[in-house]
This record gives C-alpha cells, sequence and structure tokens, in this order.
C-alpha cells in the first residue's frame, strides 16, 4: 500500500536511472544505484531531488568530462556490488589505474570533485608511486612540466645518494675511526676483568665514596652505550681540570670521565656494586654492540704496552723504591689528566697485570 | 645607429619607447637567415679606435639581455605550470605526502608549483632522513623539523649502511643555501649552527629544532629513530626527547 503510495507521490526515488550532465554539457543517463556511490550525486539526489528526467539533470563539476564520468562509472559499478572479496577489488583497483599519466591526474581531479575518496586515494597513492624514485628532470618529462626555477631555488635538500668515491672513502675512514675507539674501550672493558682484588674493607669503600660526592672524578659508571661514547666526546672535550687530587682506587681503564652528577650517582651505586663483587665486572652493555677485536690494532696496542713497560721499568727503578717505602697504603688511581693517558689507559690496564707495583707508582707520581 | 631591417609589423612598437624600438629591432635580427652576429662585431671592434670598450659593452649587455630572457621565460613557464596542472593544490600536497622524503625533494626541484606544494607541513609528517654516507647535516634536519611543525610524526635520522635505496636516481649534490634562509630560527652568529651548516655531519644539537617552537614539533612526535649519530651525547638527547611526549617508538642504534 504504501509502497504504491510512494510511487505516486515521488515517482523519481521508484525510478533506477539519474540524468548526468558532464563538462560539455552533454547528458546521460545511468543507473541510480551505481551513481548514488558517489557523494556528490546522492547528495544532489537527496536533498535537492534532483537528475529525475534530462531537465533537471545533475549538473557534475567541470572537471569531470565524459570520458571521465565513464571510467569512475565503471569504478562505482565494480565496487558497489557487495559480493566481492578484498581480493578482488584490490586487483581490480590495480589495474584501474594502469592508465597514461594524463588521464590519471584528470580522473584524481574528477574523482575529487565528486568527493569519491577511495578513489582520489587510490589515484593519489598511484601518483605518488609515479612521482617516487624519479629524479626532477624525469618528474618534469612525465607530466610536461617546464623547468621555472632558478638555479638557488634547486638548491633544496636533497641527499646525496651517490657513489662517489670520495664519499665512500669518508665512509670508511669515518667506520674505521669508530671501530678504533670501540675496540679501545672493548679492551678496557675486557682488563676489568683481570682487576687486582679490592684490598680495602667496604666500609672504607663507602666513607670514601660518601666523602668524595663533590668531586666527581673517578668513578666508574654503570655500563651504557650512550655513556660510553659520551665519554669518548667528554675525553676529547675535556683538558686538564680533570686532574684529580684524590686517592682513589683504580677500577677501569675507562671509568673515570664522567663528570655529569647524574654519572656521579649511578657510578656511585654501581661503584659499591664492583665493590662488593670484587673483581667481577659489571656486564658490558658495550659488549653487544662491539665487533670482535680487530687483530691488528690488538697487535698494536700489544706492541705498545710492551714498549711502555719497558720504558717504565728501566726510568724507574729508584723512584719505585721510594714511593714503595712511603705510599704503602696510598693505592692511587689511573686518572685522567690529558690525552697521553687516555690514549694509553687500555695499556696501562694491561701493563699492570705485568708490572703492578710499576704503575702504581708511577702514578703516585704524577 | 641601428638598422632596421624592415619596418615592424608590429603595431605595438609606437607605444615603446627608444630603448623598447631598439631592442625590437635588435631581436628581429634573429629572424635573418644570414645572421652571424660574430663576423658583425668583429668588424664593428675594427672600425672603432682600439681603445674602445665595445668587449666589455658587449658582455654586459648580452648578460643583461640573457638574464631578462630567463626570467621571463621562467615566468612563462610558471604560467603554463599553473594551467597545465590539473591538480588543485590540496590533491598535489595529498599525493606528495605519500611520498618518502628523498622523492618529495625531488620533486620540489621540479618546478615551482611543486616546490611551493612541497612546503606543506602534511608532507613533512614521515620524515626519513637516512643515508649511506653521512651527507645530511643539522640546517636540514632543521628545515624539514620546521616545515613539519604540528604535523611531524616520526623521524628517522642518521647513516644506516644499506638504507634507502632508490636505485635508478642519478647523483644530486646537496646543498643546502636556499634552505637555510628559509631557517629564521638560526642566528647567523651563532657558531654552532654555522659548524652545522658546513660540515655534512650531525653534531649533538641536531634534534634541538624539536623543541624550538615552544615545542610544537616534538609534541605530537610517535616515532624516533636514531642511527650512528655519533656526536649525539646524552644531554642533547634527553633534553631532545623531553620535547617528545607522546613518543611511542624509539629506537637508538650506534651511541
Amino acid at each position: 500500500m504504501s509502497e504504491i503510495d510512494m510511487a505516486v507521490i515521488k515517482p523519481e526515488m521508484m525510478k533506477p536511472y539519474v540524468w548526468l550532465q558532464t563538462s560539455d554539457d552533454s547528458i546521460q543517463q545511468v543507473e541510480q544505484e551505481i551513481a548514488m556511490f558517489c557523494p556528490l550525486i546522492c547528495q544532489e539526489i537527496i536533498q535537492k531531488g534532483m537528475g529525475s528526467s534530462k531537465n533537471c539533470a545533475i549538473c557534475l563539476p567541470q572537471q569531470v568530462s565524459p570520458a571521465m564520468l565513464s571510467l569512475i562509472l565503471d569504478y562505482c559499478r565494480f565496487h558497489q556490488v557487495p559480493g566481492r572479496s578484498n581480493k578482488e577489488r584490490k586487483s581490480y583497483d590495480e589495474k584501474f589505474v594502469r592508465i597514461d599519466t594524463e588521464r590519471l591526474c584528470e580522473l584524481t581531479s574528477a574523482a575529487d570533485s565528486l568527493q569519491l575518496k577511495p578513489l582520489v586515494d587510490l589515484t593519489s597513492r598511484a601518483l605518488a608511486r609515479i612521482i617516487e624514485g624519479k629524479s626532477p628532470e624525469e618528474i618534469r618529462d612525465i607530466f610536461h612540466l617546464p623547468d621555472d626555477l632558478t638555479e638557488e631555488e634547486k638548491l633544496e635538500p636533497l641527499r646525496n645518494i651517490t657513489a662517489d668515491p670520495r664519499i665512500r672513502l669518508l665512509n670508511r675512514l669515518y667506520a674505521k675511526k669508530r671501530k678504533e675507539l670501540k675496540e679501545r674501550e672493548r679492551l678496557k672493558n675486557i682488563e676489568v676483568e683481570e682487576e687486582h682484588v679490592d684490598e680495602r674493607s667496604v666500609d672504607d669503600l663507602l666513607s670514601f665514596i660518601n666523602g668524595n660526592e663533590g668531586e666527581p672524578k673517578g668513578v666508574k659508571t654503570s655500563k651504557n652505550k650512550k655513556k660510553n661514547r659520551r665519554k669518548k666526546e667528554q675525553q676529547k672535550n675535556s683538558s686538564s681540570k680533570e686532574t684529580s687530587e684524590l686517592d682513589k682506587k683504580e677500577v677501569n681503564g675507562h671509568d673515570i670521565r664522567h663528570q655529569s652528577s647524574e654519572a656521579e650517582r649511578i657510578s656511585e651505586s654501581s661503584y659499591l656494586h664492583y665493590a662488593e663483587d670484587g673483581t667481577s665486572t659489571p656486564k658490558s652493555d658495550d659488549g653487544d654492540i662491539y665487533d670482535g677485536i680487530d687483530p691488528a690494532l690488538k697487535e698494536k696496542i700489544d706492541r705498545e704496552v710492551e714498549d711502555f713497560a719497558r720504558r717504565l721499568n728501566s726510568d724507574w727503578p729508584e723512584r719505585m723504591q721510594e714511593l714503595l717505602s712511603s705510599g704503602q697504603d696510598r693505592k692511587t688511581l689511573l686518572f685522567n689528566t690529558d690525552g697521553f693517558l687516555r690514549r694509553h689507559a687500555c695499556m696501562f690496564s694491561l701493563v699492570l697485570q705485568y708490572f703492578p707495583f710499576s704503575i702504581i707508582c708511577f702514578l703516585a707520581e704524577l | 645607429m641601428a638598422k632596421r631591417p624592415c619596418p615592424s609589423q608590429n603595431p605595438r612598437v609606437d607605444n615603446l619607447n627608444d630603448v623598447e624600438r631598439l631592442l625590437d629591432a635588435f631581436l628581429s635580427l634573429s629572424d635573418l637567415p644570414s645572421l652571424s652576429l660574430d663576423l658583425s662585431f668583429e668588424r664593428l671592434l675594427h672600425s672603432l679606435p682600439p681603445d674602445s670598450d665595445l668587449i666589455d659593452r658587449a658582455l654586459k649587455m648580452g648578460s643583461l639581455l640573457l638574464d631578462a630572457a630567463k626570467h621571463s621565460s621562467r615566468k612563462r613557464a610558471s604560467n603554463h605550470n599553473s594551467l597545465a596542472w590539473p591538480l588543485p593544490p590540496d590533491l598535489t600536497i595529498k599525493v606528495f605526502s605519500m611520498l618518502d622524503t628523498q622523492s618529495l625533494c625531488y620533486a620540489s626541484a621540479t618546478c615551482s608549483l611543486f616546490s611551493k606544494c612541497a612546503k606543506d607541513p602534511l608532507c613533512y609528517a614521515n620524515l626519513d632522513l637516512t643515508t649511506l654516507v653521512p651527507k645530511v647535516n643539522n640546517a636540514v634536519v632543521a628545515t624539514m623539523i620546521q616545515r613539519a611543525g604540528k604535523a611531524l610524526r616520526s623521524l628517522k635520522l642518521g647513516v644506516v649502511p644499506g638504507a634507502t635505496t632508490l636505485g635508478s636516481c642519478p647523483p644530486f649534490v646537496c646543498t643546502i643555501r636556499h634552505s637555510i634562509v628559509e631557517v629564521s630560527n638560526f642566528s647567523w652568529n651563532d657558531k654552532r649552527s654555522r659548524q652545522g651548516r658546513e660540515s655534512s655531519i650531525l653534531t649533538r644539537c641536531c634534534l634541538s629544532p624539536l623543541s624550538g617552537d615552544g615545542g610544537a614539533p616534538g609534541a605530537l612526535l610517535r616515532k624516533l629513530h636514531l642511527y650512528n649519530i655519533e656526536r649525539m651525547d646524552n644531554a642533547s638527547l634527553s633534553v631532545a626527547l623531553s620535547a617528545c611526549p607522546s613518543l611511542l617508538d624509539l629506537e637508538i642504534v650506534g651511541l
């Protein structure tokens, strides 16, 4: 009953066709349910009741030419059928956008004017895929756009992915330098494990640490990749102000570079941990990221160490005796005074195993 | 003095002043089939006393004319582009926002229309500035972050072996003079920023733009990946991280 009423009152709602007028003023008849897929047309029909006859055909935006309209209608016709799987739709879409670039652009524009968002997304992505990976010259060719930029304007932040041999050499130098630094760190880490036993009591150490709150020089830090890296930076930057007059237990070749209070606190806690464990070294995170020791580098360091040890023993025999007698309960630390010490810090730790007294005396001297 | 090859057909000539008429006459020489400008110039040069500055004048006028012509040619190209390019700016920006950062840069070097659209913040939401070799420096990072503004969602920075490989691209030299002019945050007297500009290395201040502009760029940043930035240190990193309260995905390699 009501259906017939509806048919009488609103005949256009039952008609399956709508009339669309394209940019060239030609009028087409289109199945309603397909056309309704486009939000703009839908709106026109429902809100304004247009499109029911040739006379009140819906005027489409001027970006929609007849060719574009037929393409869009094809798209709508395919997608408005509910029974299609996602895979089907996807493969249809892929084929659909395999048209020449000009038409693709037009299609994007037309779809946008009809507010057909899925098609806009599809075509935009297709355009983006076309532009991707092309040089400016190629892009200009594809879209037939003459160049209208001045030379300066072209100097935008472009990245150089060249295979320029100079860049490659530079890269290799960087890599080598980085590796070298890592090796040094790694060596120092390894040497920690062969440290001499801490002879002072825990209480002693505690009081020592607490008493030295304000002097953040040679304390062990918790292993932290960032901190290690930062240490290297800091050691390059800082100078002799790092000289410490404190007597601190030598712990590690690379421990003593932190000057921030944050590091201080952490290092204090880890120092305690270290003291309790004796010779154990906190597991080095660095070990995870460092490569195996470069054998050439290790050899070089070994040689340096032997050299240094020889020199030490030959130059300082008297002083050794002197200092031994006077500074018996003074254990000195390896601390960071300048680049020389830093660079040879790893050597010091190696030397320590060979010539423990010599190194201590030498440092006491400093 | 200039010989008029033929009375100009152009009715507009009457409204021009003398210079413009001369120019018109000179340029209509290009229609002459038997034109050999170099010979005529030589002959003129020899006819004058030896101390005349004809050569310098020719150089000067030649370059002036060339510049004027180039300028007009660019304008013509711009006009053509604005008519020929079918997409409205917002669609163009939408397409660009689907491009990776390098393609975006290439696209913006294509023409002024693209260049303008490529400066929209939406295009810089996902920045991937990783390179195979150290090439991106602080100024580049700063420019990009500044352009992103509030739209910045993910940032990848550093040197990754085997990173972005866009195979068929010819090498393009990276210079960032133009972008520096735009970066108003930098003070030219700031030694730090100048160092960053001249080198190709990321220094520890490379993430400082995240805190700039009242922290707007960092505020909505979701993803931050840093690879092998040697000079990064704790302090700068923590400053940068504190400027990114919405961070969900943080990856730091090689510090």
